[in-house]
């Protein structure tokens, strides 16, 4: 993705480098949040507040959560604590991508580099970072991402019916974004020493989603596929 | 649903994948000057991609529920085909996710998904 340099060689990746490498990311989650306004509206929220849910709690399959529960009837303090189980897995994503940015440079209020950290912008960064990409080049990448899920938000509450009802086929289409996305991203990681891990990964979540929710079973695959490459220096070095 | 009952639901769910998101990186950053162990270093270098691969894996599980396979495994080989080939030619993630969603599009429209 922003692995090519075409600027000068000691000029680090700024902000708009970043916007610019969030347009995958754009892709992806435009039609998501389409369909998340979609739900958010037929399940009785006005658009206004579907967009203040996706503002506030800017984590996809939590947002799905939170308002499907809420309108079954679920007490808040349940859907809080599964909105909050729902992204734990975050929790390794900061420390993550900060030992992977390089120190000098300008460094950004924590909070605002912490709000905009979602699956496809760490998975994103996590394929792209190199001594060239600072932290504003991160917060880009963020803005970029929330941008249009904002956007595909208001899309979604607002005329999300009538593309919902009138072209199936695009709705078909668009629930492929999410796995070519990764796939775009996963191809230049690949090399013959990481396959192993990431083999165990994805076998792990495939079998695991089958009994436990999907969200869950990622937590443990990550785990497993970064425990793998731990335990075998070579894979683990190549993974990086 | 309350208005006033799902204002503070969403903001009180904010703030816990605020708090998710941001207390990790605060401790990580107090944490920073001491050197990591090297397997922990590599465990942390490894979530990244490891954590790719396992959304590739939920993400095409999905789109194949066991009672559709042959019906929705056409239309998903497209696509990842095309997202591989076109990586290939380009080295472009952007283009390379249109190229794939656009292939599973015609497959599946095609074989009446």
């Amino acid at each position: 993705m922003s692995r090519t340099a075409t600027t000068a060689p000691d000029r680090p990746f700024g902000f708009g480098r970043g916007l610019g490498d969030s347009v995958s990311l754009m892709l992806g989650y435009f039609p998501i949040a389409i369909s998340f306004g979609l739900l958010a509206v037929g399940q009785g929220l006005s658009p206004l507040q579907a967009l203040l849910v996706s503002a506030v709690v800017y984590a996809g399959a939590s947002q799905f959560t939170l308002v499907s529960l809420l309108a079954a009837g679920a007490s808040p303090l349940s859907v809080i604590g599964a909105v909050a189980a729902m992204n734990l897995r975050h929790l390794f994503y900061g420390p993550v991508l900060l030992s992977q940015l390089p120190r000098p440079g300008r460094r950004l209020p924590r909070p605002l580099l912490a709000f905009g950290l979602t699956d496809e912008v760490f998975a994103l960064a996590a394929a792209s970072i190199t001594p060239r990409h600072g932290e504003t080049w991160l917060l880009g990448v963020q803005m970029g991402a929330y941008g249009a899920w904002l956007a595909g938000t208001v899309c979604g509450a607002i005329v999300g019916n009538v593309a919902g009802s009138g072209w199936p086929q695009l709705q078909a289409a668009l629930a492929f974004v999410l796995p070519a996305l990764f796939l775009a991203l996963l191809l230049p990681l690949l090399r013959r020493q990481s396959v192993i891990p990431l083999l165990a990964a994805a076998v792990v979540v495939a079998i695991l989603s089958r009994f436990i929710p999907g969200h869950a079973a990622l937590l443990v695959a990550m785990i497993v596929g970064a425990g793998l490459a731990a335990l075998l220096p070579a894979a683990g070095e190549e993974a990086a | 649903m309350n208005a006033t009952t799902l204002a503070w639901v969403a903001l009180a769910g904010g703030i816990a994948t605020f708090a998710i998101r941001l207390l990790p990186m605060l401790a990580s950053e107090r944490l920073q000057d001491r050197p990591l162990p090297p397997r922990l270093r590599r465990f942390l270098l490894a979530l990244g991609p490891s954590s790719i691969a396992a959304m590739l894996a939920l993400s095409v599980t999905d789109l194949l529920p066991a009672d559709r396979l042959s019906a929705t495994l056409p239309a998903v080989t497209a696509g990842l085909a095309a997202v591989w080939l076109t990586h290939r030619w380009s080295g472009n993630a952007a283009r390379a996710t249109l190229a794939g969603t656009l292939a599973y599009g015609v497959v599946a429209a095609l074989a009446g998904m």
